[in-house]
């Protein structure tokens, strides 16, 4: 009895669906299956069938193959309705579609360029990418990873461009995971990521276009099932900057904004210290207008500046954090509370001046311009590094902050090729595609593909 | 990694927050002012503070003084009068009194060398009484309130006023110096329209502030004026040329006509010429006069010695100049006749 070993395997579920017409027997999971596939696919095929030779030529559907006895465990859970009979065993795929329809990007918005994004399932997120890259080069490699979870992931590239290189390490990886589950591509991130670095070395997309940019240009994307995130590899620092928007528009008007990312990257990093070393060192750089009108708002502050500083860096990280955290219908509640606080409150308590205030406000308002939570987050331990090293030693210990990060900079690696690259090693090609934009450039960078021409010479 | 976690929290502890100074722990000095009075200094420091609350900016300032028969020791009292820390570094000016440039600043501008906390952006500044200067009540219809910052808006153009400068033109036997004269006026007003001019580092006198402009500052604009002619003049070059027995001062450039004698028609051509060459003349005669009159007190404000030695290395013994003018009348625009009678 098939069945009921079966349904011993599976402990009673419930949902472990059983018929049996004439000497057909048909056994499927009601939750992971579609009743109206099962139903059009075998029961109705069986129920009129006559006499038949094989099971094979009587039930239909688009996919479906004959299997082994130990194979049914697999093929159940992954919505295959099983048919059987004494000679022989077929898997039907009968399953459900449990997805929702593709929707508009949420966290990477943009006025320009397609409106679609990803969703739970890698068939239609698979679909997605293939519409735009209509290439029988595109390859698909899938692989089952999760001793329980058992989610299917997939990586994609094309074959004449992408690099062998990349292709491997990642294989190998993907390979090595041993792991009770991945839930989403964001775990995956982690395991792929060396976990050493707060800054990210994979592009985390739920945009198709941006994925098939990046396989044109020789990179490769990782997607999984149950999450609407595809994975971009390998990604470099000034990968992270800028939003892909930024390639419907016009060359020559992007570059300006290309420009003022850089300097809110800046400013976002490098201010408050600026700031503390400017005001508690070296004064004498600030004209004597603006110092008096420093100095008079800092009247009756007990606290030192660096430590007002550090408190605003800290209070507006809160409230980023219940912002994104707290549901939005009660967003609006917070963020009254955090202006009043923040702007009101604390300047006429005389717990910090107005220009710390306006301070730090600029440099969370320039750190919003980047989308990516992995960057903001590893930004906030090089704004404390470098202002820490402000606060003792003035602009010396700022300048010898920025020569640390900048060393740490260079020495990261990302799947073995230098993280700051495009700038340090430098590269014309690759710079032009993402630090500027230039149009005119019809070549892959070296780092990516051995193919270099876009075009044919 | 513990040994280099404990080198750099020990490197953070121990040389951390040197010279750490916050915002509210500072006495802003932007003036100091130096008096003698009984034969003691009398060192005056205005400190600005920025009052009222936050939609009024209002700058106030208050007066340090002390006293002292030796200056540094004079400086030391006035920055001990609150034990916030004096604040130098956005001094703007510099006022010395008549007394004291009088018997020789050297020693002053020696101190304010000496010290590396004083700013070297100042201007140099002469007066009666620095201490009665900075105590005074500007009237409020003037940009500012503050002396120093009125004062300094005034001589903001006065390129030569620079502690290198000056210091160089001390050391330099060869050449002398003049700096701005400041005058009170009805108690509140202040007029900046001549110079004190020097004798190595002891001042002489007072000239009137023109015809240094006119010689030692390009960019301002000079009116002359000869017979209701008047001319602004513009644009001009000052050029010495050191021959062995004299030094001739060529002034070229241009002159707009900014008012017209009604008896000249300068449609006629000789009349034009006519009334270029009265400005040159007049010219000529200002700068001789003026020139004349610092030489003749013993000031070399042109450095003339200096220029005879440079080209000859020799000293000059007496020194003959002359002035060449070479303006120019500027025929853009101009009016050719008066439209009155």
């Amino acid at each position: 009895m098939l069945y009921k070993k079966i349904k011993d395997t599976f402990n009673n579920t419930s949902d472990l669906k059983y018929k049996k017409i004439r000497k057909i027997e048909v056994i499927y999971l009601e939750s992971l299956c579609s009743s109206d596939k099962v139903n059009e696919y075998i029961l109705q095929n069986i129920t009129i069938g006559k006499d038949y030779l094989f099971l094979r030529n009587i039930v239909s559907g688009p996919n479906m193959v004959s299997i082994k006895e130990n194979e049914i465990v697999d093929y159940l859970v992954n919505g295959f309705a099983i048919v059987y009979d004494k000679i022989d065993i077929i898997a039907v795929e009968c399953k459900a579609d449990l997805y929702r329809s593709v929707s508009a990007p949420t966290s990477e918005p943009s006025v320009n360029g397609p409106k679609d994004s990803f969703n739970e399932s890698i068939q239609m997120n698979l679909g997605l990418i293939k519409r735009r890259v209509r290439s029988e080069n595109l390859v698909n490699e899938d692989y089952t990873v999760g001793r329980i979870g058992k989610t299917q992931v997939s990586i994609l590239y094309l074959n004449d461009v992408a690099k062998d290189k990349y292709v491997n390490i990642i294989r190998n990886k993907i390979k090595e995971i041993d792991i009770d589950a991945i839930v989403d591509s964001e775990v995956l991130q982690n395991i792929l990521e060396d976990s050493k670095m707060s800054l990210p070395t994979i592009i985390k997309t739920e945009r198709p276009d941006k994925v098939s940019n990046a396989l044109f240009e020789g990179k490769i994307a990782i997607i999984m099932d149950n999450s609407p995130y595809a994975l971009i590899v390998p990604g470099f620092f000034v990968d992270f900057l800028n939003p892909e928007g930024d390639n419907y528009a016009k060359s020559i008007n992007v570059n300006f904004l290309k420009i003022l990312r850089i300097c809110s990257l800046f400013l976002t990093i490098f201010l408050p210290a600026i700031y503390i070393s400017i005001i508690n060192y070296n004064q004498e750089t600030i004209p004597l207008n603006l110092l008096l009108s420093f100095q008079s708002a800092h009247e009756g502050v007990p606290f030192t500046s660096a430590i007002e500083a550090t408190f605003m860096i800290l209070l507006c990280a809160i409230l980023r954090e219940s912002d994104i955290r707290f549901p939005s219908n009660y967003g609006s509640s917070i963020s009254i509370l955090g202006a009043l606080i923040l702007g009101e409150a604390a300047v006429s308590a005389n717990i910090v001046s107005p220009i710390t205030i306006i301070i730090i406000g600029i440099t969370f308002i320039a750190g919003l311009i980047f989308n990516n939570g992995n960057l903001i987050d590893g930004m906030r331990y090089y704004r404390f590094f470098i202002l820490i090293c402000a606060a003792l030693f003035g602009l010396y210990g700022l300048i010898i902050g920025t020569f640390m990060i900048l060393i740490h900079l260079v020495s990261m690696k990302s799947f073995g090729e230098p993280y700051l690259y495009p700038v340090a090693p430098f590269d014309k090609v690759y710079l032009s595609k993402t630090v500027f934009k230039n149009s005119n450039v019809m070549k892959r960078s070296k780092v990516l593909s051995n193919n270099e021409y876009k075009v044919k010479r | 990694m513990k040994k280099i976690i404990i080198l750099l929290c020990l490197m953070f502890l121990i040389s951390g927050c040197y010279d750490c100074e916050e915002l509210n722990n500072l006495n802003i000095v932007t003036g100091i002012g130096f008096d003698k009075e009984d034969d003691e200094y009398l060192v005056t420091l205005e400190i600005t503070k920025s009052s009222g609350s936050e939609n009024n900016t209002e700058k106030d300032t208050t007066l340090f003084t002390a006293k002292d028969e030796v200056l540094a020791v004079a400086m030391e009292k006035a920055m001990n009068n609150s034990d916030k820390k004096t604040y130098f570094k956005h001094t703007d000016a510099i006022l010395i009194s008549e007394d004291i440039a009088k018997d020789g600043i050297s020693h002053i501008i020696d101190y304010l060398l000496r010290d590396s906390n004083i700013s070297t952006t100042y201007f140099t500044v002469i007066c009666k009484n620095a201490n009665e200067l900075l105590s005074m009540e500007l009237d409020n219809d003037t940009t500012s309130n503050l002396i120093v910052t009125t004062i300094t808006s005034h001589i903001k153009s006065d390129i030569l006023n620079n502690i290198d400068i000056i210091t160089s033109n001390i050391i330099n036997k060869r050449k002398d110096i003049a700096l701005p004269y400041v005058e009170m006026i009805d108690d509140d007003k202040i007029l900046i329209e001549s110079k004190a001019y020097f004798n190595e580092d002891k001042m002489i006198d007072t000239i009137s502030n023109k015809m240094y402009n006119f010689l030692y500052l390009d960019n301002k604009n000079i009116v002359f004026d000869k017979d209701d002619n008047v001319l602004n003049i513009f644009d001009k070059k000052v050029k010495y040329e050191v021959e062995k027995d004299k030094i001739i001062i060529k002034i070229k450039g241009e002159g707009r006509i900014v008012a017209l004698n009604e008896d000249n028609d300068i449609s006629d051509k000789n009349n034009y010429y006519k009334v270029e060459k009265m400005i040159n003349e007049k010219i000529e005669e200002e700068v001789t006069e003026f020139l004349q009159e610092t030489l003749d007190n013993g000031s070399d404000l042109m450095g003339f010695e200096d220029l005879y030695y440079k080209k000859f290395r020799k000293e000059v013994k007496d020194i003959n100049f002359a002035v060449e003018s070479n303006i120019k009348l500027s025929k853009n625009g101009v009016l050719l006749e008066v439209i009155y009678d």
